[in-house]
């Protein structure tokens, strides 16, 4: 059974054009983004809203370029343009819980498509 | 055009590495990244182009980057790339000072390097801009323009110095053709205010009823025909210098005027309200003794006092000597150069001629006299042949030409001293240390 990919990197390919280049692009992707995930989640448990919010924030531009669309409304509902502290914990929760599930899978899909 | 580095200041690698790779597809365009503010700031000894700056960095904003930036160099253009879609930040922001904003989406990279593209030719320009005013400047090294080896002029050149490397007002005395201008220029391209305009009013040429609005401007509304705003020669001038030609002939109302914004360093625009600073330099020129102007009453006390600041007084061309040489090989060679001639020598008959005239108009009548020569001369040599004087106030000539009575001779000289001086017989008197009445007379009479 084939996973529908949870990413599109159509136009980052037709940028960049060399595959060794998209590959590098990706390697610096699944190597900091887990980081920010990690920050921002670290930022949910200590009830430290700015560190989830600028984490949430300086993820978004990246994935938007990788069109990650499962994830569009989310990021930007945590994003610090908002004031995260007026969101409901739980609600909160489900937002951060979903993003950790679908990153961990484009992390996943990337590393395959890409041999990393 | 050389390199042309850029930083790009972004706390998120994988966009930062993205927005490097694409800006870096142009070979001139050497990418440094930094994750932080303080990386760029630390990094501003480098002396980037052009800095894009994400808004939201770890360590600080966006906006206190971009201050310090401002505050190391106020020129460098700093575009600002951001998540937020805020339209105060936006605006705040390019109130510091921000060169553009973009907000990141799909069009970002391509928002970015069209602006760099734009920033890029802006530069090219300012740069163009620069090497030529650098090149006017050379043009008016004083000794380039201004050419001659007399005591006379080398007393004028050392008074062009001392004003170069003050602020003082010049005033500038000479005939007509002297090269007042060419002195003016040369005090502004050879002083540190070069890189700022030089403004040239001819007060003589402008209606005295159209002087006011153009050496201070208007306002939109201020009368008839004012339909939008227009600034003034001395706002144009703002800290370079301003010229004013033939300030001799300024109404006596203008005077005033000229005057209260002397002294207050402050202007109105007709029909305005607010005060704006004058910062330029003032250099004056005229062919009138403005001493004997203010006795007359014609020009007054305060202004002259005012303007009189390093008088340099240029001497007519006939007290020059031996410049006149030095002069008219200049002259032939620049001509036969810019109408691609071979060059020509002045004989020593040439030469003999050129010394014998009185040039009522000065370096700029030499200047005539002599590409006229170069164009009648058909050979390699101006003989004095070629040298026609078209002055018929040549006093020597009218001696030599035909014999005549003393009476004669007489009426010829006070005629040729009339035209010299506008037909200012108080003057002519004096410089022939005859008694005024005896003009009159011979003007009634109709012997002159």
């Amino acid at each position: 059974m084939t996973t529908k990919k949870l990413y599109d990197i159509t136009s980052i390919k037709e940028m960049l054009g060399d595959d060794e280049e998209v590959k590098h692009m990706m390697s610096i992707f699944l190597e900091s983004t887990p980081i920010s995930l990690q920050d921002m989640n670290e930022g949910l448990r200590d009830n430290d809203a700015d560190k989830l919010a600028r984490n949430a924030h300086k993820m978004k531009a990246s994935l938007d370029m990788l069109k990650v669309n499962d994830l569009y409304d989310d990021v930007r509902k945590i994003d610090k343009d908002f004031k995260v502290e007026e969101i409901p914990q739980d609600q909160l929760e489900t937002i951060v819980g979903k993003m950790n599930t679908v990153l961990e899978k484009v992390f996943e899909q990337l590393r395959e498509e890409f041999n990393l | 055009m050389s390199s042309f580095k850029i930083f790009v200041v972004e706390d998120d690698p994988f966009y930062g590495e993205m927005l490097k790779y694409h800006i870096s597809l142009n070979p001139d365009y050497i990418v440094e990244k930094f994750e932080t503010g303080r990386e760029c700031l630390d990094n501003m000894y480098k002396n980037p182009a052009v800095i894009s700056l994400d808004y939201s960095l770890p360590d600080m904003s966006g906006l206190e980057v971009l201050k310090k930036v401002k505050e190391h160099n106020a020129d460098i253009p700093v575009i600002i790339v951001s998540g937020q879609e805020d339209v105060s930040t936006a605006v705040s922001l390019l109130k510091e000072g921000a060169y553009d904003y973009f907000v990141k989406d799909d069009e970002t990279k391509d928002r970015i390097w069209n602006a760099l593209k734009n920033i890029r030719e802006k530069l090219t320009l300012e740069k163009q801009i620069d090497d030529l005013k650098e090149e006017i400047g050379k043009k008016y090294v004083f000794n380039n323009i201004i050419k001659g080896n007399s005591k006379e002029i080398k007393k004028v050149f050392n008074m062009i110095e001392k004003a170069v490397s003050t602020n003082i007002t010049v005033s500038i005395y000479g005939e007509t053709g002297t090269g007042k201008d060419l002195v003016a220029k040369a005090i502004h391209y050879n002083s540190n205010r070069a890189k700022y305009p030089f403004i040239a009013i001819n007060v003589s040429a402008i209606p005295k009823e159209l002087i006011e609005s153009e050496m201070f401007g208007y306002e939109k509304g201020a009368f008839t025909g004012a339909n939008t705003r227009k600034i003034g020669k001395f706002e144009e001038a703002g800290k370079g210098t301003i010229f004013l030609d033939e300030i001799g002939e300024m109404d006596i109302n203008m005077q005033a005027k000229l005057l209260r914004v002397l002294q207050e360093k402050e202007l109105t625009r007709i029909g305005g309200h607010n005060e704006i600073k004058v910062n330029a330099r003032i250099i004056v020129a005229t062919h009138r003794d403005l001493a004997e102007e203010v006795q007359n009453e014609n020009f007054r006390q305060d202004l002259y006092y005012r303007l009189l600041g390093l008088p340099i007084h240029l001497p007519p061309l006939k007290d020059r000597g031996n410049d006149i040489l030095l002069l008219a090989k200049f002259f032939v060679d620049d001509f036969c150069k810019e109408n691609n001639m071979p060059l020509k020598t002045l004989t020593t008959h040439a030469q003999d001629k050129l010394l014998s005239y009185s040039y009522p108009g000065n370096v700029r009548e030499l200047k005539a006299i002599i590409e006229l020569a170069a164009v009648m001369s058909n050979g390699e040599t101006i003989d004095d042949t070629d040298i026609s004087f078209t002055s018929t106030k040549n006093v020597s000539d009218f001696l030599l030409d035909e014999e005549d009575t003393l009476q004669g001779y007489t009426r010829k000289i006070i005629r040729h001293y009339l035209d010299r001086y506008d037909n200012n017989i108080m003057k002519v008197a004096k410089k022939l240390d005859i008694g005024k009445s005896t003009i009159y007379r011979m003007l009634k009479n109709n012997e002159i």
